[in-house]
């Protein structure tokens, strides 16, 4: 276990926070906290951290695989991190104190001030001195099933949870009576680290804000025996489907029939099990994507594949899902059937899965023969599962004294999504209701925001930096000076207990490696991370005219840092040290041919000795943060990030175009959930209009920004009351798109044309402004999806839950009135199927109509008036339903605000199809782009009711304070650097760079010393090397991965096996 | 060309083809040890000269994966 850092004294305000939670949404929280110098505690109730989301092989609409880009330090564009570089063991941010195993016992105090007891379990092996090598699970004789496997497959008592787990160790599951007899494990561990006698110890902690990031648990079919789950061996979970599709699963990826390993031919999903029934009556929100997801992977596995979904509606109501949905049906073939199946049988002879349903109801067909119950049969059955709340909820909301709502959920209000009833507990994620990733990663970084309002005193107090490769508390010794010496390599072999020297003959590596060029000394340490190793490879390195090091180890990705930090704690700099994979590349998979992996240990070792001579020290820039931020838009997304950024103490720069602030929110009068908008409207815009760090430029657009985190320069150009114009330049650390949308107007459905015809915008207005006539409407149709002609279709997403907001006003003025709702799908996704339940109950009646088979609005005379008709065929009775209303509302879709392209345009950022502001990656960066300091809020992202975007703004502030609050950041490292001298200006590098980072720059000269070369900025450039490979002239260079390090030893060997003296 | 066992050389990027021959080292998958594998920033950074170089210098086959 490591250290607990206990900050600060005990008598003072605590300035910790604590995580309750270390799945995806308590890792991000983490990180922003402590990006922002704020200490953090994440808890973690099992032995390692990735929540369930280590489990996904892959997520939709992406497909990218989680490992990649969630776990590990992959975000997208590849060399900015998303999740965990900073919680990987030799590389953890100073400011996160990760604890595994460890549960919540007690809790007392208030807001900024509470003591939590928490209490540890041993996990019985050491995490800092456990090497990875198996051998104690090789020799357990204990079976379990395997947990992160889902029963799929087994694993030993003592095992890792995943092959590379946060923390990377192994862990004793639970110790039973027969482990103090056994003590192979004991015997076999070559560090000593396993200790069964380790017992379970109190902790006790001091915060000032918790954070609940605890996740949900799966529904449990056993709840539901008619479908089969545990008596039908090829009936299995959707989770338990994602470990089959896991490259990482039992199968290695290769969907398989669980009765008998046959690929199977046929596959069904059935969806809403444990959701949108009785017992759950909310909507799982995820469970439509993954299903769809799944059987698109199938699909791809197994081309002959047939994939059948039987829901009850298609729920893809976020960016790019329509797309995704569609290309699963119409490009793909995956079959959607709507109907609800109640049982499930098995055909005992061939192990299939029996289903009867009822046909004529797919999509797209209003069949004849309606009603005629088919039997089909299937390999495999898969029940998506809903989301329930996480197992330990009751308990941890009695420690906490918090409220869960009536499905056993945290409970929140609208206004203020990440509060829990108690001050100073926060959640996130789908503890609050159901999410997916994308939403809790918005939840966790708005979360960090709120500790952090309550932390404001220790923002940026705890300092760290990124001056050097790995994160570092405070600074570093001087840097020798190298460069007028000689390259002088001194080499350590780590023998990695036997790991590798058990394989690889050290010695014959060494004897070879001494006589290369430049090499001063060679030495085979038995563990070169341990304390003794680290204590003997400083002497190697500050010894003599050291001035460069290569270690014979294992992998720079989990040990590059301890090394790189001794180089600097030597005196030298990081990039001087060159590792060489002995373990994972070398002895680990040619463990039956010691000779050839000797030989490849030379030639591995040669490579890396004639790399390190051409290394050359790098450093990075520091830059101070300029203390001001920009927020673009002051609806309620912008009005609530420039108000959590300015309550934390910085200046706020608020650009309105229109000329009063509200956006949207000015014409929401009344929520589903009862709240009342108008309420929030007025004490937003007082807050803003008497905040003292927040400066407002209503009628203001921004016509010029340039410049990288830190220092971004904007222009902005407001008009004045006279009609003239003025223009402020302003600096800023950070920017905020809160840029919105708005219902799109058109002239469907005679709208426009006809006065009775109107937006459900129009309708709201009625329902809250006149009850009178409201109260007379006898008859009302309502359409939705109303989409703008020739646009990319979506789902705009509370269009659905607004509609019935307003039928339930209606019914309750009017509860006579016949009240029609023509849809495709209703989309009440979470909690929000209550209100669609209620209004049901209410008598509404909801019609589904297909893309094919649209409703028809005409004008037919009755007598002296003209009647509005509108029909629609129903497609279980197969008849068509004539209607004449008061009125009709149309849901029209929801489109981004009118200058989103023109700013994307002048900020360099990409949109997405629907026209929304494109970010870096839809899952795990969901309001960020490429380049650092650029973040995306509100509608500007994509339509989202009034909760989703106070979070999603809470979150852009949340991460702004990251900046803003560091005294200094630093930007640069492994870069590409251009020669001006040979530059011909040919603009390759910019039209290759996949981020538009270079640029051509008149104050420098390129070859020839003609004028403009190209240029590159260092606090942008992420380091891809796409320029470098691509420049013609080869006048770019990716520092430390320079031609000259890279093209040596590329062809044969050149070590003569005949020298190594192999025995 | 029975004993014949290419000389293959591999640029992987660090942040995936390189972590995946770390996994393939963890869960001990076998492979000939005559493959050296280039880690790479990102697979971008790989120039045709670095893969000419390799065939020229005298290797069997070359990998980019990333």
């Amino acid at each position: 276990m490591r250290q607990l850092a206990m900050p600060g004294d005990v008598t003072e305000k605590p300035n910790s926070v604590l995580i309750i939670g270390g799945g995806v949404g308590g890792m991000r929280a983490a990180i922003d906290l402590a990006e922002a110098g704020i200490h953090t505690y994440l808890l973690e109730t099992s032995p390692s951290l990735g929540g369930r989301v280590a489990q996904l092989g892959f997520m939709f609409p992406t497909h990218d695989c989680v490992l990649c880009r969630g776990t590990s330090d992959h975000g997208f564009g590849c060399t900015r991190p998303s999740i965990s570089p900073v919680l990987m063991d030799q590389n953890r941010h100073p400011n996160i104190t990760v604890l595994t195993s460890t549960d919540l016992v007690s809790f007392e105090g208030e807001a900024g001030d509470f003591k939590v007891g928490l209490r540890v379990r041993p996990q019985l092996v050491d995490p800092q001195l456990c090497i990875n090598c198996g051998r104690c699970a090789e020799v357990c004789p204990e079976i379990r099933p395997s947990g992160f496997q889902l029963g799929l497959s087994i694993r030993k008592a003592i095992d890792k949870s995943a092959p590379r787990s946060v923390p990377n160790t192994y862990y004793l599951l639970e110790k039973v009576e027969r482990c103090d007899e056994c003590r192979k494990c004991v015997e076999v561990c070559p560090t000593d680290a396993i200790d069964l006698g380790a017992q379970p110890h109190e902790l006790e902690i001091h915060v000032g804000a918790v954070i609940l990031a605890m996740g949900f648990q799966p529904f449990d079919p056993d709840e539901m025996p008619e479908l089969g789950y545990g008596r039908i061996p090829n009936v299995i979970t959707s989770m338990q489907y994602e470990r089959l599709a896991s490259r990482s699963g039992p199968t290695e990826g290769i969907v398989s029939r669980i009765s008998d390993g046959k690929m199977p031919k046929r596959i069904a999903w059935l969806q809403c099990v444990g959701s949108r029934d009785q017992l759950n009556p909310y909507c799982s929100s995820i469970c439509c994507m993954y299903a769809t997801k799944e059987a698109m992977l199938a699909k791809q596995r197994i081309p002959e594949v047939e994939c059948h979904i039987f829901t009850m509606d298609e729920r893809a109501f976020s960016k790019e899902y329509n797309h995704y949905y569609v290309k699963a049906r119409d490009d793909l073939g995956i079959r959607y059937t709507r109907c609800r199946i109640s049982a499930v049988d098995e055909d005992p002879a061939t192990g299939e899965v029996i289903l009867r349903y009822p046909t004529g109801r797919m999509h797209d067909e209003a069949a004849p023969g309606q009603g005629a119950i088919q039997e089909d049969h299937f390999d495999l059955l898969v029940l998506a599962v809903g989301v329930r709340p996480p197992a330990k909820a009751v308990e941890i909301a009695r420690v906490l004294g918090i409220e869960l709502n009536e499905y056993g959920f945290c409970q929140t209000d609208k206004f203020s999504p990440l509060d829990t009833s108690r001050p100073g507990v926060f959640v996130c994620g789908a503890f609050a209701s159901p999410k997916e990733i994308a939403e809790t990663i918005l939840d966790a970084s708005g979360a960090a925001a709120e500790a952090m309002r309550i932390m404001r005193d220790n923002l940026g107090k705890r300092t760290f930096s990124r001056s050097r490769p790995f994160l570092t508390v405070d600074g570093a010794p001087t840097e020798r000076v190298i460069s007028a010496q000689p390259p002088a390599i001194a080499i350590a072999l780590c023998g990695c207990a036997g790991e590798i020297s058990n394989v690889v003959d050290l010695q014959a590596v060494a004897d070879y490696a001494a006589a290369l060029p430049k090499v001063e000394k060679v030495e085979i340490l038995p563990l070169a991370c341990f304390q003794a190793g680290q204590e003997r490879l400083i002497e190697l390195i500050t010894q003599g005219r050291t001035n460069r090091l290569v270690i014979g180890a294992c992998s720079h990705r989990t040990h590059e840092p301890l090394f790189q930090r001794l180089m600097t704690e030597a005196g030298l700099n990081p990039y001087l040290v060159e590792m060489v994979n002995l373990r994972e590349h070398c002895a680990w998979v040619h463990p039956n041919d010691p000779t050839g992996a000797t030989h490849k240990a030379c030639e591995l070792i040669r490579m890396g000795v004639e790399r390190v001579r051409h290394s050359q020290p790098i450093y990075k820039q520091e830059r101070q943060p300029v203390r001001a931020a920009l927020v673009i838009g002051g609806g309620l997304s912008g009005m609530t990030t420039a108000l959590a950024i300015a309550d934390a103490g910085y200046d706020v720069h608020l650009v309105e175009k229109s000329e009063e602030l509200g956006g949207n929110l000015r014409h929401i009068y009344y929520a589903a959930e009862g709240d009342n908008p108008q309420r929030l409207l007025r004490d937003l815009v007082n807050r803003i209009l008497g905040h003292e760090r927040i400066t407002l430029y209503l009628r203001s657009q921004v016509t010029r920004h340039t410049g990288s985190v830190g220092d971004f320069r904007a222009t902005i150009r407001s008009e004045l009351a006279d009609g003239t114009h003025r223009e402020h330049e302003i600096r800023h650390s950070v920017v905020t798109l809160a840029t919105g949308g708005l219902e799109a107007g058109g002239n469907q459905y005679l709208l426009g044309q006809d006065p009775r015809v109107l937006r459900q915008s129009e309708m709201e207005d009625i329902l809250a402004h006149q009850p009178e006539r409201a109260a007379r409407l006898r008859s009302v149709v309502m359409i939705q999806c109303v989409e703008p002609e020739g646009g990319v279709k979506y789902c705009s997403r509370i269009c659905c839950t607004n509609t019935i907001k307003n039928v339930l006003r209606l019914k309750m003025l009017s509860p006579d009135c016949q009240v029609v709702i023509l849809y495709k799908n209703v989309i009440t996704y979470g909690f929000r199927e209550k209100y669609y339940l209620e209004a049901r109950r209410r008598g509404a009646l909801f019609v589904r109509y297909t893309d094919s088979d649209p409703p028809k609005v005409s004008l037919e005379p009755r007598g002296a008036r003209q009647a509005l008709v509108v029909s629609v065929n129903e497609h279980i009775f197969g008849k068509t339903l004539v209607f004449e209303p008061d009125l009709l509302a149309l849901s029209m879709s929801i489109q981004p605000s009118p200058d989103t392209a023109k700013l994307a345009e002048m900020l360099g950022l990409p949109l997405s199809p629907e026209g929304f502001f494109l970010e870096a990656h839809l899952k795990m960066r969901p309001m960020e782009f490429a380049d650092d300091g650029i973040f995306l809020a509100g509608m500007a992202h994509y339509p989202k009711f009034i909760e989703e975007c106070i979070t999603n703004a809470l979150a852009c502030a949340g991460r702004s304070l990251t900046f803003l609050s560091r005294p200094s950041i630093q930007l640069g490292g492994v870069v590409a650097e251009v020669d001006s001298e040979r530059c011909t200006g040919c603009l390759t590098c910019i039209r290759t760079c996949p981020f538009s980072i270079p640029e051509m720059r008149d104050d420098r000269n390129g070859i020839g010393d003609l004028g403009g070369a190209a240029w590159i900025d260092p606090a942008r450039c992420h380091g891809c090397g796409t320029c470098t490979a691509e420049c013609p002239a080869n006048a770019i260079q990716l520092l430390h991965y320079r031609d000259e390090q890279i093209q040596v030893g590329l062809g044969h060997w050149q070590v003569p096996l005949q020298q190594l003296s192999v025995d | 060309m029975a004993d014949f066992e290419p000389n293959i050389v591999a640029f992987c990027c660090t942040h995936c083809a390189y972590n995946a021959a770390d996994l393939a080292g963890s869960l001990r998958i076998q492979y000939p040890p005559a493959i050296k594998i280039i880690e790479m920033l990102c697979s971008g950074r790989v120039d045709v000269l670095h893969i000419l170089r390799a065939f020229e210098d005298g290797a069997d086959g070359v990998m980019v994966a990333g």
